[in-house]
This record gives C-alpha cells, structure tokens and sequence, in this order.
C-alpha cells in the first residue's frame, strides 16, 4: 500500500462499496425527501448477521467453502431487507400519514438509527474479524464486478420496468402519481428494501478480505461517508451516487498512502471540506437536478 | 424591554421567587457531592440548548453542527484559562496564584477572583465562537436551505473535531491533555443562565426577534414584506453560536471531555432537548435539559435502576425521539412558554370547576 498506483487501486474498491451504500441513500432521499439516518444501521446489521452467520457455517459440513459466504450474505440481505420493511412500516409510513414536515422525518430517522446502534452496542460491543474469504486482489475484483453489474440493472430496472416506472413517478409527485393509480406505500416500501439490500452487499464485500470491525462500523468506521458520497454525486441520482463513492473511495485510499506525512489523520477534514465547497458551488450536487422554489 | 411589560404579574413574581430559591439550593449545594455536578450540568445544557433553540425552533433553519460550536467555546476557554495560568504563576509565583485558583470542590469557595477570570475566558470564548459563527453562516445560510444545511453544519462541525484531534495543543485524541486548572460554582451557572434567558428574551422581543419568527413562518411572505431574509439568518446564526460558545466555554470548568465526544453525538443530544422540549419554546428546552441531566446523572446512577438504563442511553434516546415524533411532534410545551398557571389553580379548584359550568349553560 506504499505506491500510488497500490493507492488507486484501494480507492476503487473501497470507492465501489460506498458506491454501494451510497445508492440507498440516494434513492430513499429521491422518493421520499428524506435523508435516511437508519441507513448506516442497516449496514452494521448486515456486517453483524454476516459474521454471525459464517462464524456458525465454518464449523458444519459448508466449511471454508464459497457456499458458508453465499449463504451468509443472502440471509443478511433478508435480514437488512426486514429491518428495512419494519422500519419503514413503523417508524416512517405513519409521518407521511400525517404529512409531517421534512424536519420531523429527518429527526425520526436519527431517533431510529439511534435505536439500531444501541442495540448493536448492547448484542456484541467487542470488536471482532471477519473470516477470511479471499485475498486483497480477488475482493478488489469482486467489488468493481459487483458494482458494475448492481449499478447496470438498477439503471435498467429504473429506467425500463413498470415499476421503475412507477418509482420514477413517485418521486416527481406523489400525489399524481397516487391518482395514476400507483400503490405508493409500495412503491416506497419497495424503494427502502432495495436500498437495504445494497447496503448489506457492500457491507458484506467491504469484510471479505478478513477485515476487522466492530458495532460502530455503520457509524464511524465507514459512517457517514456513503452518505457523504450521495450528496457530494447529487442526492437522488444513480450514477452521482456512483461518481461520489469513488471521489470519496480514492481521496481516502491516497491519504492512506501519504500516512507518512501525517496526511490520514486529516482523512475527515479533506473529505468533509470538499463536501462543504461542493455543495456550496453546487447545492444540488455533481449530477443533481436543481429545484427551484415555488411560491 | 417588551416581554418584560408583557408578562403577567403573577407570573413575573413566582419566576423571580423560583430563581432565588434556585440561587439558594446553588450556594448550599456545595455542601453535597452529587448536587453541584448535577446543577451545573442542568444550567450549562439549559444554555446550549437554547442556543440550538434559537436557530431551529426559532429560525426554522435545521442545523446538526452544534457541538462543533460548543466544541470551539470549550476549547477556547480551556486554552485561555492555561495562558492565565502560565502568566500569573510566572509573575506572582506558584503558591500566591493557587491560593487564589484553586477550589476545594467539597465546601469549599470559589476566590472573587476566580469568578471574575472565569467570567472574562467565558466573553471572550463567546466571541471568537460567534465570529467563526458568522463566517460560516455568512457562507453557509445564504446558498443552502432545509436537509442541505443540515449536512453541510454537521461536515463543518465534525472539520472542527478532526481539526481538534490533530492538534495536541488543541486537546489531541483524548482531550485530557487540555484540562482548565479551577472549576467554577453552580451560582455562577445559574447567573449565566439568567443574564442569558434576559437577553434571548430581550433580542425576540426585538425588530430581529420579530424578523426572524416572520422567516420561520413564511420565507418569502417575509421577503416580500421587506425583511432581509439573508441577513436575519446570519444574525440568528451568530447569536445562536455565540451561546453555544458560552455554554461550551461554560462546560470547560465543569468536566474534562474529549473533542470525540463533541462531535455527532452532542449536537444530537442537543437536538433530542430541543425536540423533547418543543422547538420553539425556550422554558420547555430548560425543562427537557433538566430532564435530560436528571436521566443521565441521577436515574442511572441510582442503585434500583437496572444497568441496561446506564449502559445503553442511545436506545432511550432514540425510542423517545421516534415516539415524540409518532406522537406528539410538537414536544412537551410545543411552541408555548411555561407558565405558572397551572400552579396557582392547584389552589383554585372550585372557582374552575363553577367557570366551566356556567360556560357550558
């Protein structure tokens, strides 16, 4: 990891996780208006369930196979996929009933991630490692591969199906879109799971190579820089998302490989400045659509 | 002074005998060794909180940097009292100037000297904190609105962390390197509280106050009417970060904190008081921070409570958001102010119930 080039290649794995990550953020914010604070608690719950899991198949007859890992990582995609149901059915769905302000759903959703992260903290508050699949290069390929492929059909999906249609239509105005006879709540519903999904992917390639974590990994470790990420590409945009999670993969992987400057430990305050100057220049992000306000 | 002629007599004369007998239970709470921590504790929230108060209930402007700014006032006031320090133990010698500083926490006072350098670190912690307020409201507020500020005051709060980590001057990783070398009293907390509840009071009460509530409402009605939204907002910003410079300054001679603990998760604990109390509402934000103090400092500590309370404040936390968001949005107060009423018709029962009677015939 001294070279650059060690550098770059670090950053697109990594950039290609929060790229991952960063899409759910992104396609809850296009469809409801709302940042979804619980996401970086969907991603610890998958890293948790994941380990869990292995850690119990590696001792029955799958072994050291791929199989414990496919398995592992399916049952953490159901599992992100229920939390995100349940909290979406619970939490979110009754505000938007009411038709709260944007304030009050941003707050619900840092109380609901909160609540996540407390329960976490009191299952295993020890730091533990994840088995070790594959080398460092292998995973580096299985995160291009898998965000190449992810990002492909989700555009398809988006772009071409009915129901991405229907998603589409939702997110420019709810209310036509209800009279047009589209089952909103689902539509919705559909949107947080696929974006739990996702979530529990990247979690699961970011551990691949024997990575160590612990409960905070969702909120510190990798933490708000997915978020970041879908800001940065223009919140409720594919490939900004996309764009953002590589800017943000890279910038981190160099200041790694300048550690010996003292450049990593201002990792937060390069990424976060960025951040503040792109937004400032370009609210709506990279590749965001500007909105203006109407009286 | 509106809000002054505004009030209601009664009002006005049980608020002044509370706060008298709070200045009492202050001066002889130095006799226990729980009761200062606790007191302390409740005042100094009570300020930061309302300076939160100030931009999101009043202004309607969401922001999740506060502990950035709380972080920047503490830091301030530590770094200064150590320059003190170092100059008078130069000038005067060691033992002249600990004789003068040093307060024995249990019985013991607090030298008027002390107090007066205390409150001298505390102004001048609040006015760089208000002028880095300004810079980044003047940058931040005119551009972004709604969930963007939100963000962009929460990467901007956690640069100040990242920068505060670096620097061991600046406390490093742990903070412990940067400790004040006297603690201040609960009196003086509560002073503070008082002279600063005075001035919020004083400032809504004003044109500013005025264009701010008329931002919060309706943001174009308001610029239409020929309020100058964009600089309504900085000074709102301003002032807000000018008490949370205060609070932070305030919290330095309380307890020793690590710059970590500044970053999101005291700007939440903030955001949880002001959404607990009512946004809006200055008393419900005091009410919800001695709520909020009593939970973490008392309850928790107390032998009959399980250790699930103590050991996870997140889930509690997050719980009481989530329900006060499902089911009472507008938090204890909502957007009204405490009153004494309900205190005196305690003693008025019967003369209510004829009232409602007769109303109803």
């Amino acid at each position: 990891m001294n070279t650059l080039l060690e550098g770059l290649k670090q950053g697109l794995e990594l950039g290609s996780i929060f790229a991952l990550m960063a899409l759910g953020y992104s396609m809850v914010y296009g469809i409801v208006k709302m940042i979804n604070f619980a996401h970086s608690e969907f991603i610890t719950i998958g890293g948790f369930l994941a380990y869990f899991i292995t850690e119990s198949l590696l001792k029955s007859t799958f072994g050291n196979s791929i199989w414990s890992l496919l398995i592992a990582l399916v049952a953490a995609i159901i599992v992100c996929v229920i939390v995100a149901i349940i909290t979406e059915r619970f939490a979110y769905r009754p505000l938007r009933k009411k038709g709260s302000s944007r304030i009050t759903a941003l707050i619900t959703a840092i109380g609901v991630s909160y609540i996540f992260s407390g329960i976490m903290n009191a299952i295993e508050p020890e730091q533990l490692q994840f088995h070790k699949f594959v080398d460092k290069n292998t995973s580096f390929y299985i995160a291009i591969i898998t965000t190449a492929v992810l990002l492909a059909l989700l555009t398809f999906f988006v772009k071409k199906t009915k129901i991405g249609i229907a998603m589409r239509a939702v997110s420019e105005n709810e209310q036509a879109a209800k009279l047009m006879g589209i089952n909103n709540n689902f539509i919705i519903a559909l949107t947080f799971m696929i974006g739990s999904a996702l979530a529990a992917i990247g979690v699961v390639i970011y551990l691949l190579d024997g990575e160590c974590f612990t409960f905070e990994i969702g909120s510190v470790t990798i933490g708000l820089y997915p978020f970041v990420a879908a800001v940065i590409g223009g919140i409720g945009s594919l490939p900004g998302a996309v764009i953002g999670g590589f800017l943000i993969g890279i910038i981190r992987a160099i200041t790694q490989v300048y550690s010996n400057i003292g450049l990593s430990s201002w990792v937060d305050t390069i990424i976060y400045g960025i951040f503040v100057i792109i937004l400032l220049f370009k609210p709506s992000g990279l590749l965001g659509k500007d909105v203006r306000e109407k009286v | 002074m509106i809000w002054f002629k505004r009030m209601n007599k009664r009002n006005l004369i049980s608020t002044v005998v509370g706060v008298l007998v709070l200045t009492l239970i202050s001066i002889f709470s130095t006799k226990s060794y729980e009761l200062p921590k606790i007191l302390n504790l409740i005042f100094i929230y009570s300020i930061s909180a309302l300076a939160l108060n100030i931009v999101c209930g009043c202004l309607g402007e969401f922001v999740l940097g506060h502990g950035g700014f709380i972080l920047i006032g503490y830091t301030t006031a530590v770094i200064l009292m150590q320059q003190i320090s170092k100059l008078f133990t130069k000038s005067m010698g060691k033992v002249y100037f600990k004789e003068i500083l040093v307060y024995v926490v249990r019985g013991g006072e607090l030298h008027p000297m002390g107090y007066v350098f205390i409150i001298l670190t505390v102004i001048v912690a609040a006015l760089i904190t208000a002028i880095i307020g300004f810079v980044v409201g003047l940058i931040a507020l005119g551009r972004l609105k709604g969930d963007y500020l939100a963000i962009v005051t929460l990467g901007i709060s956690l640069i100040f962390v990242n920068v505060c980590k670096n620097f061991d001057s600046l406390g490093g990783g742990t903070g412990i390197s940067i400790t004040t070398t006297i603690s201040s009293t609960p009196l003086l907390n509560l002073a503070f509280l008082v002279a600063i509840l005075i001035l919020i009071l004083t400032f809504m009460g004003s044109r500013f106050g005025r264009n701010i509530l008329a931002c919060r409402d309706d943001n174009i009605a308001a610029e239409a009417c020929g309020v100058p939204v964009n600089k309504t907002k900085v000074i709102a910003f301003t002032f807000s970060s000018l008490l949370a410079g205060i609070g932070g300054a305030l919290l330095a001679f309380v307890q020793p904190q690590a710059p970590t603990a500044f970053g999101q998760d005291m700007s939440i604990l903030f955001l949880i008081i002001i959404v607990l109390g009512g946004l809006g509402s200055l008393t419900g934000s005091i009410i919800a921070a001695i709520l909020i103090v009593l939970y973490e400092n008392w309850f928790c500590v107390q032998s009959w409570v399980p250790e699930f309370f103590a050991n996870n404040p997140k889930i509690i936390y997050g719980i009481i958001l989530v329900l006060i968001m499902l089911f009472r949005s507008s938090g204890i107060l909502g957007k009204n102010e405490f009153t004494w009423n309900w205190f005196y018709k305690l003693f008025k029962k019967k003369d209510n119930k004829k009232e409602t009677l007769e109303g109803d015939k």
